[in-house]
């Protein structure tokens, strides 16, 4: 690249007939046997009175040419720099955080494999209940198929997306050492609530007394809030997940129990070790790597969000995925049922008789009331 | 043609897995620990018995070495070197049993910066000293991966017909095994085999009758027989026997080629010290490959080349670290520490052995003070892999201008444009004691006053300097 310091790259003619010493400088194979009998000189040291000019130049010239290396290294360091960049651009091949900040929308076998999703416990160490996932023993380790991992986690994500599109709350549970991030970017994606520290024992099964603290908001179908419910909300008990999604379900027995107890579906990873009866819906994979459940927590909270995205989707048209509970229902009636009681008799003292109105009964009736509602009450 | 077995795709993605193409482990050497032997446990092994697994930077940091499950940082992140062997992947513990391998990975590293072939062991010596083979120093040895000694694999044919060359035996070494393994070895393994060899005896009878009756044809002009025509009566194959038991050699041959027994040196050869057959016939046949994977290079026959100098005669010296001084009293040798082995320091008339050198010399003084232990440089020449898959290694002392090279390049000396400072008296007779003594006066006495005192050892360094 740089022409001026050709020489000093290729030179060896250059070196010889620099001031080094001779005895370094050792000759070919060929001589070899002469030049391991010869004697290590010492370096040729001509006295400077013996040199003429013209050799004192010549010295001169390669030292100045030496001198110079710094500087050329220095500047060909830059060059390099400026155009490291020039005809294409190097791109890390690994990015260990990938399923946190790109999730896939779906797991392929070699996604699967390469997370260690396949790799189960000592064989001692199995339940036998899950022997129709199992593929083979290995290095002393069970080893689940690939593709029974596939379907089971394409089914659980279907559930998921559903449950999301019904408007109902996720919850993604993770609580081993490293989970963190990866139910809360999974809670993030579906729209739903985490968990990583412990289960409070008793959360659903008592959870009048343990989540009293905990707030209550009325939405919409575009999840906007509907005022007016201070007194229902007063009253409503907490709520209860709709589905819950257990990356640990070893560590998370009480948890699970207590979901069976409420009838709340459940998805659980389930490594050879574990017992498949535990959750409603099975994905049968190695819990233990955390790159098998930042994959597989990726792919369910994307299902989610796919989910919610349908459902707004839907909602802006007008079609309503959910159907009000009726607790809420009854709530509405007999509000307006007061409301209009109240304005008969207003009326009755105004001697200006007003109909009663009719029961409600469909949902969009519901809309209609909550309407009227909102603006008589001036929102 | 066997047809192909049809597998699922996630079988067939398993079996191009990582964790899939990692070998089994291959049985320590006998004379390690671990294998029951008397000895530390603690201690590295012969070799190495896992394969070693690395992982990248940014995966180690969060324990990802593409096992089970997250190794523990704490113990996989203090090396600089990402190095692990893995002996299961799940225990009933329910933990993944590893540990480092920075201490076989990097011997092998610093091995292979050697630059040196593993070659033959000689024949004629016993492998545990190299000393006795000093003599043939200089004679270049043959490489393991030479054709004539390089075999792995093999038929049935080439078996009987490669036994003086090749390392791998089905049987044992009848020579190193104990009275007691040896009684049980013949009630377990051979006894039952009784009526198998009785038959290979009879083919063996067959092919000599075969023999003598194709030649007798021959002579009579008849046509050639058969192998299947020749029928062998019971009787015959007794007389045999019966010829066969008067005639040891012959017996050992038949009983050796039956059981795949290493070959074994003859009283003579082991008396006269004189070499024939198989390399592994006095020492035994290696547990490892003769190489043991340590390096494959075939020769160290090449040039190197200086930046500054040029090709050079010989390849760059090399720091050893003197592990044990001599004791002369005592007679007990000095041992050096080269990449991790340890070696016999070299011998002869070299540079570490002159008379003067002696009494400050490192390899006859031990000098608690010096930090890092005294070291010396010297040149390897060959090394060999012994019965026990050990290494062993040879060097010798490198030469005065090797030295001054070697350490110029790592910025301790300066020789390049550096200006002499009095001028050549004369040229000085090569590798005399006068000659190394003239280049220290000017090397250490700048003045040009004649030279006072013994050559400077030891400095901050720990580097031997002359």
């Amino acid at each position: 690249m740089i022409i001026r310091n050709i020489g000093l790259r290729h030179g060896r003619q250059v070196i010889a007939a620099s001031a080094s010493p001779s005895c370094c400088v050792r000759a070919l194979s060929t001589s070899a046997a002469k030049s391991a009998t010869t004697t290590p000189r010492a370096p040729t040291n001509v006295p400077s009175f013996f040199t003429t000019p013209e050799q004192r130049a010549r010295q001169e010239a390669i030292k100045a040419e030496i001198d110079k290396v710094p500087d050329n290294f220095k500047e060909f360091r830059s060059i390099q720099k400026k155009t490291v960049k020039m005809g294409g651009e190097t791109h890390p091949r690994h990015l260990p955080d990938e399923m946190l900040k790109y999730p896939p929308h779906d797991a392929t076998l070699e996604m699967l494999m390469a997370a260690q999703a396949h790799m189960g416990h000592n064989t001692s160490l199995w339940n036998p209940a899950n022997q129709r996932y199992i593929y083979g023993v290995r290095e002393g380790i069970h080893i689940i198929a690939l593709e029974t991992i596939a379907a089971h986690l394409r089914r659980a994500a279907k559930v998921v997306e559903e449950v999301a599109y019904h408007g109902g709350l996720i919850l993604f549970v993770g609580t081993r050492k490293g989970q963190t991030p990866i139910v809360v970017r999974a809670a993030e994606l579906a729209g739903g609530c985490h968990l990583f520290q412990q289960w409070t024992p008793g959360t659903i099964t008592n959870r009048d007394q343990i989540l009293a603290q905990g707030k209550l908001r009325m939405v919409d179908e575009l999840d906007r809030d509907v005022p007016g419910f201070d007194d229902h909300i007063q009253d409503c008990r907490p709520v209860i997940p709709d589905l819950v999604v257990c990356l640990n379900p070893l560590e998370n027995y009480p948890m699970l129990h207590e979901c069976g107890l409420a009838n709340v579906p459940t998805i659980g990873i389930i490594d050879t070790n574990a017992d498949p009866t535990w959750v409603t819906y099975q994905i049968p994979a190695n819990d233990d790597s955390l790159r098998a459940m930042a994959l597989i927590g990726a792919v369910l909270g994307r299902a989610g969000q796919r989910g919610q995205e349908r459902r707004y989707a839907d909602a802006e048209e007008g079609i309503i995925s959910w159907e009000t509970p009726s607790e809420v229902r009854r709530f509405v009636q007999n509000t307006l049922a007061a409301k209009a009681q109240e304005k008969k008799d207003q009326a009755r003292e105004s001697l200006e008789p007003d109909g009663g109105r009719e029961m409600i009964e469909s949902d969009a009736d519901i809309k209609k009331a909550i309407k009227e509602l909102t603006e008589e009450e001036g929102l | 043609m066997s047809v192909a077995r049809s597998v699922s795709p996630g079988g067939a993605l398993l079996r191009t897995s990582r964790l899939f193409s990692l070998p089994a482990p291959i049985p320590p050497s006998p004379t390690d620990a671990s294998n029951g032997h008397h000895g530390s446990l603690s201690a590295t092994q012969s070799f190495p018995t896992h394969q070693i697994i690395t992982t990248l930077a940014s995966s180690r940091r969060r324990g990802d070495w593409g096992l089970k499950r997250p190794l523990p940082l704490w113990t996989t992140t203090k090396s600089t070197n990402a190095m692990l062997r893995v002996k299961q992947i799940d225990t009933i513990e329910d933990i993944t049993d590893f540990s480092s391998a920075t201490d076989q990975g990097l011997t092998l590293r610093k091995f292979q910066e050697l630059h040196i072939p593993l070659t033959m062991p000689a024949e004629n010596t016993p492998f545990d000293s190299p000393r006795a083979s000093a003599s043939s120093m200089n004679l270049p040895k043959r490489s393991v991966f030479e054709k004539d000694s390089d075999f792995t694999t093999l038929d049935s044919v080439n078996k009987t017909a490669l036994k003086d060359k090749r390392w791998r035996f089905q049987g044992p070494w009848l020579a190193g095994m104990e009275p007691g393994q040896f009684a049980k070895w013949v009630a377990k393994r051979v006894r039952p085999r009784r009526p198998e060899f009785r038959e290979f005896l009879k083919q063996k009878l067959a092919a000599d009758m075969l023999q003598s009756t194709s030649q007798r044809a021959i002579d009579n002009g008849e046509p050639q027989p058969e192998l299947e025509s020749i029928v062998v009566s019971d009787e015959q194959l007794t007389e045999y026997l019966r010829r066969l038991r008067s005639n040891p050699k012959e017996i050992y041959e038949m009983v050796g080629q039956f059981l795949d027994l290493a070959p074994l040196a003859t009283p003579q050869e082991v008396e006269n010290n004189t070499g024939s057959g198989n390399p592994y016939s006095k020492n035994g046949p290696p547990v490892t490959h003769p190489s043991a994977g340590l390096s494959y290079l075939r020769t160290s026959e090449y040039l190197d080349n200086h930046p500054l100098y040029g090709p050079q005669a010989s390849h760059p010296a090399t720091l050893a670290r003197v592990i044990r001084p001599r004791r002369q009293n005592l007679q007990v040798d000095a041992k050096l520490g080269l990449a991790g082995f340890v070696l016999d320091a070299p011998t002869g008339d070299t540079n570490s052995n002159h008379k003067f050198n002696l009494r400050q010399n490192p390899l006859s003084k031990l000098d608690v003070d010096l930090k890092g232990g005294a070291k010396i440089w010297v040149q390897p020449t060959q090394a060999s892999i012994n019965a026990n898959g050990r290494v062993s290694m040879l060097a010798k002392d490198a030469s005065y201008e090797e030295m001054l090279i070697a350490k110029e390049m790592v910025g301790e000396e300066k020789i390049f444009g550096e200006k002499p400072t009095e001028p050549e008296p004369e040229v000085p007779v090569s590798g005399t004691r006068e000659t190394v003594k003239r280049q220290m006066a000017r090397k250490y006495n700048p003045k040009g006053s004649s030279m006072s005192g013994a050559p400077q050892y030891g400095l901050d360094d720990g580097a031997f300097k002359f």
